[in-house]
């Protein structure tokens, strides 16, 4: 589990998440870039994030070596079965994606999709989390819902042991 | 729905009592019994000079039939049958051969042996609490059948409540132990092992308020049937335990009659319920009109209860129904989902578009 604060809620993201990425992180000179929704629940007592399910590309996705087009209904499908089987806790909290980079910078394309995904996403959380996985490195981001501010808050390796190699 | 069934089968693992193959203490327990009253007999047939019958030995009760719990307010029991072989016809007094294995007892344990109308009971105390007792029941078999007759009666009794009464304690077992076969015989068991537990959790202790044990595995070996639910999403089927309970309580429920008490000048709902084998006796015929009554309200409840948890859709507030009230503290409840995380409608984003490059 990764923790994170920004300000003044902390952000936990649960194990599986990173492994996921970890998993489809491109290391081979031909894999594709992959992404899709990151999916949490607000804590009742604090208001904090926990960051605990995804969706990963599904058909019609548009996947190629440096883009990732994720579609809107195939994902809003998933996302709706995920709300109901967890009592109605979970929601949208952000994206993921892949960057064939061994430590991962978001392009003016990315940046303009998130501020797009902060304004146009329909969801009760404030902030949106965003992650890119590099190859060795991966990091996350907050942004504001409120005011479109976009905020590194963590950067690490897959696993910790290995984060000096 | 919530889905509870990992919770029942925890509570399950919690009550179950292990049987003799899995308990050694008990096992050894019964075998110094046993060893004992058979050395004993021959020599108290040889004092008289007389031949030393042959004798067998029967499990019976919980244990024999793999439907124990661990007991919440009182001792272990275990349940083992002598069987004499000899005849009844040159017993007149049925309590002849009790008291020779009581006398055999004497001195085995620190509380003395207790001839009770069924049969001689043997108490082990640890730091002065009875720990668990063996009962004893005594049969004989008769010149003129081939059934078993169990010594009914106390010491001192009079003759007209001293008798042997026909009996079959390997055809009960048999009866319950071939019921049900597979995955249905092991919910059958867990449901038996909740019934019995409730009625520990639910009923006062003393006299005869308590439904019997065996009264309830009788009705359970007629009325349960094998329950599972269909998950749509793993497209799988699994054991649904509340469903096979709720089932059996139900079924149960609807065997009462109301039945018009003219002494207490009362409709009370009461229960019959015959032996499948010899003597055929209602199981239930210990228990008062009044008693019956409630042991009918009770159920009435624990069908309510379990309905109610049916209809819940967080399992925390399934469990939190029925435990401690109904089942006790050893059936688990979940942590809430609902207490954790803030309940939200149901969100969307548009598509996403992602690049690397400039």
């Amino acid at each position: 589990m990764i923790s994170a604060e920004y300000e003044n809620v902390a952000i936990e993201i649960e194990q599986q998440v990173i492994k996921v990425i970890k998993g489809m992180r491109q290391e081979g000179l031909t894999d594709k870039e992959s992404g899709g929704m990151l999916i949490g629940s607000i804590l009742t007592n604090s208001n904090d994030i926990v960051i605990k399910d995804y969706t990963f590309p599904q058909k019609g996705d548009y996947q190629s070596r440096y883009r990732f087009i994720r579609r809107e209904k195939s994902h809003n499908a998933l996302l709706q079965q995920k709300w109901e089987e967890s009592n109605k806790t979970v929601m949208y909290m952000g994206e993921w994606h892949t960057h064939p980079e061994i430590d991962p910078h978001y392009s003016r394309q990315d940046l303009r999709n998130w501020k797009k995904l902060l304004s146009k996403s329909k969801t009760f959380s404030d902030y949106l989390v965003f992650i890119i996985g590099g190859i060795n490195i991966f990091k996350v981001w907050v942004g504001s819902r409120e005011n479109g501010d976009i905020v590194l808050v963590y950067k690490g390796a897959y696993n910790e042991s290995n984060k000096f190699n | 729905m919530a889905d509870i069934q990992k919770q029942f089968e925890e509570f399950h693992d919690a009550i179950k009592l292990k049987r003799f193959k899995e308990n050694k203490e008990l096992r050894e327990k019964r075998d110094i019994i046993t060893d004992k009253i058979k050395n004993g007999v021959k020599t108290k047939f040889e004092e008289k000079e007389k031949d030393a019958p042959s004798l067998e030995f029967i499990d019976q009760g919980s244990y024999a039939v793999d439907l124990g719990i661990v007991p919440e307010d009182k001792d272990y029991d275990i349940d083992e049958g002598v069987i004499f072989d000899l005849y009844k016809e040159d017993y007149t007094d049925s309590v002849e051969l009790k008291k020779m294995i009581r006398d055999i007892l004497e001195n085995h344990t620190n509380t003395p042996p207790k001839i009770k109308n069924p049969c001689v009971t043997i108490t082990y105390s640890l730091d002065d609490e009875p720990a668990y007792h063996v009962d004893l029941p005594v049969y004989l078999k008769s010149k003129y059948d081939n059934n078993l007759y169990l010594a009914w009666g106390k010491e001192f009794a009079n003759k007209d409540n001293k008798y042997w009464d026909l009996a079959d304690p390997e055809g009960l077992n048999d009866h319950i132990k071939n019921s049900f076969a597979d995955d249905a015989k092991k919910q059958f068991k867990r449901v038996v092992r909740y019934m019995k537990k409730w009625k520990d959790i639910c009923f006062n202790s003393s006299g005869n308020s308590r439904p019997p044990s065996i009264g309830i595995t009788i009705a359970a070996v007629d009325l349960f049937s094998y329950k599972q639910s269909y998950n749509s999403l793993s497209g799988k089927f699994k054991d649904d335990d509340l469903g096979a309970l709720k089932d059996f309580v139900s079924k149960l429920k609807n065997r009462f009659m109301l039945k018009w008490d003219p002494d207490l000048e009362k409709s009370f709902y009461t229960i019959e319920y015959n032996l499948p084998v010899q003597p055929y006796g209602n199981v239930f015929s210990k228990m008062s009109n009044i008693q019956m009554d409630s042991f009918y309200q009770k159920l009435n409840e624990l069908e309510n209860a379990l309905t109610e948890a049916e209809g819940k859709s967080d399992p925390h507030e399934a469990c939190k129904v029925l435990s401690p009230k109904y089942f006790g503290d050893k059936f688990p409840i979940p942590e809430s989902k609902e207490a954790r995380y803030k309940q939200v409608a149901l969100s969307s984003a548009p598509s996403s578009n992602s690049a690397k490059g400039y």
